[in-house]
């Protein structure tokens, strides 16, 4: 018998009862909606989260990027440890959104022991403060902090803050990236609880890599950070000069490389275990997403699944079975071609994912989209951060979305030649082209921003009987 | 000819695409075959007022800009005011608009010293100034160009010029200094300070080339006119704020 049935009040289940009747409702009226049910179902019961959520095995996931990916491949880790997994879909990561999810999933939640059942929810970082303590989390992930719509969060530090305080108000194992200072400085009066996931330092890159440094001051006394490696952006092996503060050793360590098979979607990783007596442990695994950032996120999701007891030889064994989260990264077979979405919010998602296609051998041919609805953030100045400089794939590229003037603008100061920049409102019409233009055997690169994601996507869906996503919930 | 452009505090400053204003300052430069060099100079770096054409300084976040204070103030201060003074072209944006006044406030009252270069102050108040913005520059008309300025703001800071202060546009559409008098930004000398923030220049070819040429005549380079650029897909971002919503 669990726990959550002796203590649920006729409240509740009114609360319950109506968030699914709405649900059945928006359902009837085609609409797949996540935020309303839960609404209404903590109107009527405010303790709703906290009530779904005790005495269970929750997993709380957050930081400005690969949220998504991390939460995917730890629900793979952990259905292959045998639990039954209940998610979140990406974006209903706000109160409303997770109730609704444990409403839908009521049922299982009743008659599942919290032994074999696991929550693995992603939260909005500017909300985690609120919701973390009324979560009961026994694992809190916090993947990194990268400037993100900072129209809407304000500043990095402040977002950092925010969650320092949510962390405070749980006993909660926190899974933290070593390479980021950020994300490490959570760990200060919290070291019996913290574990730390990174890169091998002798996979890093010597001499400080270019781009905008985010956080190149220490969080504790402002010295500026000395950079020994770097891995990426402002990830790396840092050190404050003058209060001592440093990357932390950390606890999981990746080195990527090239997989051994051959596939560009795809990368070979060798995991390196150090514990406390300062053995090293190493063993060799797969990862099927592409890209040094989703080498972190496997890492960061290795860590906190490795958390519950596992063996490390078993989730290695079960990483290969992960994939991208939607529209990160997804790839189908049009005819004799092939089309790529992913997915880029932000300056350094824009300059991996440019990385990704600059390597491809099978390039064809290039589109971008730029929206900027609210849950793209109004500002889309960050296009000026974007290094397209060094990463500006050759020949003609497609240009729409809302936005598309600022990015064509963009790419003529970045060195393309008004002739190359192929620009119309039409998406679509503008996909058929740059499909057109990209050679058989070779693969159309799309890269949209979130909203722009979602439109094509839902037409490409249309066209090609693509899953729908929203089955996922 | 050759252009030295400064960039102040490049790893302190660097918010929402400041790195913008610099890439269309270098590449209206390229384009027309004039050399163009970009110095960063930051905290503990000597700053010399008669050794640029063009400095940039940008915004940031509050965690950093408080670290930049020591070393502006005790070493860049009197350097700066002189380069002001002696009609070196500036461009500095929110954050870095903010310091060349006489304070910056608080919402608890507290104060933090400006450089008091230009006389006007700031006081933040709840409620960030956020979204596209449209101004018209008498400054710009007054100089035969496009006197239309567009871009992006997001403030919580409400600025207020000293009476003998010319703003440099009046807004036409969004918050500009303070949200109720309708000025934007800030024309001192060849000293402009906005709220604008990203993209400014790249959106605003005019301003862009008026900081060129009038840099190039300090000089004393004998110039009539710069180069005619291709603007169109700037024109057609311009646009897109001037017509939306
Ligand atoms: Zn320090």
């Amino acid at each position: 018998m669990s726990k959550t049935g002796r203590s649920f009040s006729l409240r509740s289940y009114a609360a319950i009862t109506t968030a699914r009747l709405i649900k059945i409702g928006l359902r009837l009226f085609g609409r797949g909606g996540t935020a309303l049910p839960g609404k209404t179902a903590l109107k009527i019961q405010p303790r709703m989260l906290s009530l779904l959520t005790e005495g269970r095995r929750v997993f709380l996931v957050t930081g400005t990027n690969g949220k998504t990916t991390t939460v995917r491949i730890l629900c793979t880790l952990l259905g292959e440890l045998g639990y039954t997994v209940i998610t979140n879909p990406s974006g209903a990561n706000l109160d409303s959104g997770l109730t609704t999810t444990l409403i839908d999933n009521f049922k299982v939640l009743k008659n599942s022991s919290p032994d074999t059942l696991a929550l693995v929810l992603e939260i909005d970082e500017a909300y985690f403060a609120k919701l973390a303590g009324s979560l009961n989390p026994s694992v809190c992930v916090v993947t990194n902090f990268f400037r993100d719509q900072l129209d809407r969060y304000g500043e990095l530090q402040h977002t950092r803050d925010l969650i320092a305080r949510g962390l405070d108000q749980t006993q909660a194992q926190l899974v933290l990236c070593a390479d980021d200072s950020l994300c490490a400085s959570l760990a200060h009066d919290r070291q019996q609880r913290s574990h730390f996931f990174g890169m091998s330092r002798s996979a890093m890159k010597t001499g400080l890599s270019g781009g905008v440094l985010e956080s190149g001051f220490c969080t504790f006394c402002g010295g500026r950070y000395k950079y020994e490696a770097m891995a990426y952006g402002h990830l790396g092996q840092f050190s404050c000069p003058d209060c001592g503060f440093a990357r932390p050793q950390p606890d999981l360590e990746f080195e990527a490389s090239p997989d051994r098979e051959g596939l560009v979607q795809a990368q070979s990783l060798k995991l390196s275990r150090h514990d406390a007596a300062g053995r090293v442990l190493t063993i060799n695994t797969r990862l099927s997403v592409p890209g040094i950032h989703n080498a972190y996120n496997a890492t960061g999701a290795l860590l906190a699944a490795y958390l519950t007891g596992a063996s490390l030889e078993k989730l290695a064994d079960a990483l290969p079975l992960a994939s991208a989260a939607f529209g990160r990264m997804e790839r189908f077979t049009v005819g004799s071609k092939e089309v790529c979405l992913i997915l880029v919010k932000n300056p350094v998602g824009m300059d991996r994912a440019l990385d990704f296609v600059m390597q491809a051998q099978d390039f064809g041919s290039g589109m971008l989209l730029l929206n900027a609805n609210d849950p793209d953030g109004r500002d889309i100045s960050w296009i000026w951060d974007v290094d397209f400089e060094t990463r500006l794939p050759e020949g003609v590229l497609g240009v729409s979305g809302v936005r598309r003037a600022d990015m064509a603008l963009r790419l003529q100061y970045a060195g393309k030649d008004k002739q190359d920049l192929d620009i119309d409102q039409d998406y679509m019409k503008l996909y058929d082209r740059c499909l057109e233009r990209c050679p058989d055997q070779k693969c159309l690169y799309i890269l949209p921003n979130y909203t722009s994601m979602l439109d094509l996507r839902a037409e490409l869906a249309a066209r090609y009987g693509l899953r729908d996503f929203w089955s996922q919930d | 000819m050759k252009l030295k452009i400064c960039h102040l505090y490049p790893d302190l400053l660097n918010l929402y695409g400041d790195r913008g204003n610099l890439i269309t300052l270098e590449r209206r430069c390229y384009w027309r075959g004039i050399e163009c060099e970009i110095e960063p100079i930051s905290i503990g770096q000597s700053f010399r007022h008669d050794a640029y054409d063009i400095v940039f300084m940008g915004g940031g976040q509050d965690h950093e800009q408080n670290l930049l204070f020591n070393d502006l103030f005790e070493h860049k201060g009197p350097q700066l005011r002189q380069a002001v003074e002696s009609d070196v072209v500036f461009l500095c944006v929110c954050g870095g608009y903010q310091l060349l006044g006489h304070y910056y406030e608080e919402q608890n009252g507290e104060r933090a010293e400006g450089l008091g270069i230009i006389d006007f102050h700031t006081k933040a108040e709840p409620g960030r100034i956020i979204g596209d913005i449209v101004a018209e520059s008498d400054f710009l008309r007054s100089q035969q160009l496009d006197p239309i300025l567009v871009g992006f703001e997001n403030h919580a800071g409400r600025t207020w010029l000293g009476s003998g202060v010319q703003p440099l546009a009046r807004v036409v559409k969004g918050g500009g200094n303070n949200g109720s008098d309708s000025t934007e930004g800030v024309i001192y000398r060849h000293t402009i300070g906005t709220y604008m923030h990203g993209s400014f220049l790249p959106k605003n070819p005019a301003m862009a080339d008026w900081m060129i040429s009038t840099a190039l005549q300090r000089q004393g380079q004998n110039l009539q006119k710069l180069p005619e650029i291709d603007d169109e897909l700037a024109e057609n971002a311009r646009k897109y704020i001037q017509t939306c919503k």
